[in-house]
């Protein structure tokens, strides 16, 4: 089983790692080493040019992926691997050598930083756009608009910019390598705290983490990166390391905002670490649903309730891990339409919020189901 | 034949009205609050305090634009309300602003940055400041002797000041 899931995993991210160039901006030269180009020729005409054909690629891997984290996941125990799964670096690997496929925000990150530290002009009162001679505008969205993101996410950006400065291609990997480092904070800070490779590992290999994290290079786990440790550090007796959870916090606050939710779990410090992890999901988890008042339900914001849904122990039956599988499912499945019709408006809004919301509404469905069946059953055998 | 006429003279018009003229579309500010009022000082003081959260040419130049704006704007009430000694200063501010502006284009094109989109709009902000001023030398006297009530009376020469502050705004056109 152990193995199936593993060609499961390596062998869709192998796939969408090849596949995912075919969604390059026809503007953005990648590389110059001619059989390359003619292979992005390729895939970029596979994709534009048979959109349900790349959806139904898209579908495939998805699955596959899905299929793999949930076999990992039923037959951890059965297995019982007393050490990191080394396998998982490879598929780290070849996550971040994708190219940022479902989303443009990786570019949005690398012109921020440009703009600030090459152009040495505030990006919160300068748009990108106001500088009509930056080659990136040809394939940048959100082009007009100033610094969407916090001083501290502009400010950690120095180092990936830093790096990649020499072309786009070295930026594009060096973001999602950066990115890719808080991902693996998170993932060591879930073993560190709960002492058990399957909490880990239901971050590690969730496809929506890989995909969104680590694929697209969204900034959200370096978010949840900086809000975990200084949680985890508030929680230490030392005042050193609560002053130093305290500045992580703040960090994390300034890279999107969004935690600050977790401000209950600073205050009420007689909570337990359990209890506080139960809170903080549902907190995170509200904050994902009102998303939408300020723009839309962005599938890598799941990864703010994820995170914390890592810490909740996995249980059989439990509510928080299946109902996040179901969600994640229904967020990932939400990309087919926009990429079979290459269109954000006409049907594609509604076909989307439909496959978005089918896998959790079935999974509550069933859950109740199950939950009165057995509460029926419970009730007979006392009677 | 008469119809025939009103008919051409009626096109030609219309031709003419639909001709590019030289107009600003700029959108000057609201001044915020107004010598006087007590918050008055505390906002020119957080004008002040902005200053240095504009870093890089570009920021900088729309730090000084929005200045400019908003003193000519409270300059433009202060005249209005024939408050003339406090209206000569925040003119002479907006100046003093304005001034600086084509030198932060300068600067920003010698960092290799395409400045066409600030030029176009320093020039359509020149233009703006340029018709109230002229309004303003139209309404008020040439000049005007300031009598406060207890100390010395001041001469304003409003034309002359009017006058270079249109000058200022023409040397960017």
């Amino acid at each position: 089983m152990t193995t199936l899931s593993k060609i499961f995993m390596i062998g869709a991210l192998l796939v969408l790692m090849i596949f995912s160039f075919g969604f390059k901006d026809p503007h953005l030269e990648l590389f110059s080493y001619p059989p390359v180009v003619e292979m992005l020729t390729v895939l970029t005409a596979f994709v534009y040019g048979q959109p349900f054909a790349a959806s139904v690629v898209y579908g495939a891997i998805v699955t596959a992926l899905f299929c793999g984290y949930a076999i990992i996941m039923a037959t951890y125990k059965a297995s019982r691997p007393k050490a990191f799964p080394r396998w998982i670096v490879s598929l780290i690997a070849l996550a971040v050598f994708s190219f940022p496929a479902l989303s443009y925000d990786v570019f949005n990150y690398i012109l921020t930083a440009k703009m600030t530290f090459y152009y040495q002009e505030n990006p919160y009162i300068v748009m990108p756009i106001e500088i009509p001679n930056e080659p990136m505008l040809a394939y940048t969205r959100a082009a007009n608009k100033v610094a969407l993101y916090g001083p501290s996410w502009i400010a950690l950006t120095s180092f990936p910019y830093i790096v990649g400065r020499t072309s786009v291609t070295a930026a594009i990997f060096s973001f999602k390598a950066f990115v890719a480092l808080f991902y693996c904070a998170l993932v060591y800070m879930i073993y560190r705290k709960t002492k058990r490779w399957d909490q880990a590992m239901f971050f590690a290999l969730n496809p929506l983490i890989i995909l969104e994290g680590l694929v697209s290079g969204h900034n959200d786990p370096v978010m949840m990166a900086l809000a975990v440790a200084g949680l985890l550090l508030w929680h230490r007796a030392s005042t050193h390391y609560k002053v130093a959870g305290i500045v992580l916090f703040t960090a994390s606050v300034l890279v999107k905002g969004a935690t600050i939710a977790l401000l209950p779990l600073f205050i009420f410090s007689s909570w337990t670490w359990e209890k506080k992890i139960v809170w903080g999901y549902w907190l995170m988890f509200g904050i994902f649903l009102l998303s939408p008042l300020r723009e839309e339900l962005y599938p890598w914001y799941a990864t703010w309730w994820l995170t914390f849904a890592s810490f909740v122990p996995i249980r059989k039956n439990s509510f928080i891990h299946a109902f996040s599988f179901a969600v994640c499912v229904g967020l990932m499945l939400g990309y087919l339409p926009w990429i079979a019709t290459r269109e954000y408006g006409g049907i594609t809004p509604a076909i989307r919020t439909m496959l978005t919301v089918v896998p959790p509404v079935m999974y509550v469905l069933y859950y109740f189901r199950h939950y009165f069946i057995n509460r029926k059953r419970y009730y007979k055998k006392r009677a | 034949m008469k119809r025939f006429f009103v008919g051409v003279i009626i096109s030609v018009l219309y031709c003419f009205s639909m001709l590019p003229t030289v107009r600003a579309d700029y959108v000057l500010p609201y001044p915020g609050f107004m010598p006087g009022n007590k918050l008055y000082k505390v906002s020119r003081f957080l004008d002040k305090a902005k200053e240095p959260l504009y870093f890089g040419p570009l920021s900088a130049y729309k730090y000084h634009l929005g200045l400019a704006d908003k003193y000519l704007v409270e300059a433009k009430v202060l005249f209005e309300y024939k408050q003339y000694l406090l209206a000569v200063d925040a003119l002479a501010r907006s100046d003093k602003e304005f001034t600086m502006l084509p030198r932060y284009l300068v600067q920003a094109g010698k960092q290799r940055k395409d400045v066409s989109l600030f030029e176009q709009q320093l020039s359509e902000a020149a233009l703006m400041h340029k018709q109230i001023l002229e309004e303003l030398l139209v309404q008020l006297p040439d000049t005007f002797t300031w009598t406060p009530e207890k100390s010395a009376a001041t001469l304003l020469p409003l034309k002359d000041l009017l006058q270079s502050s249109v000058t200022i705004r023409s040397n960017v056109l």
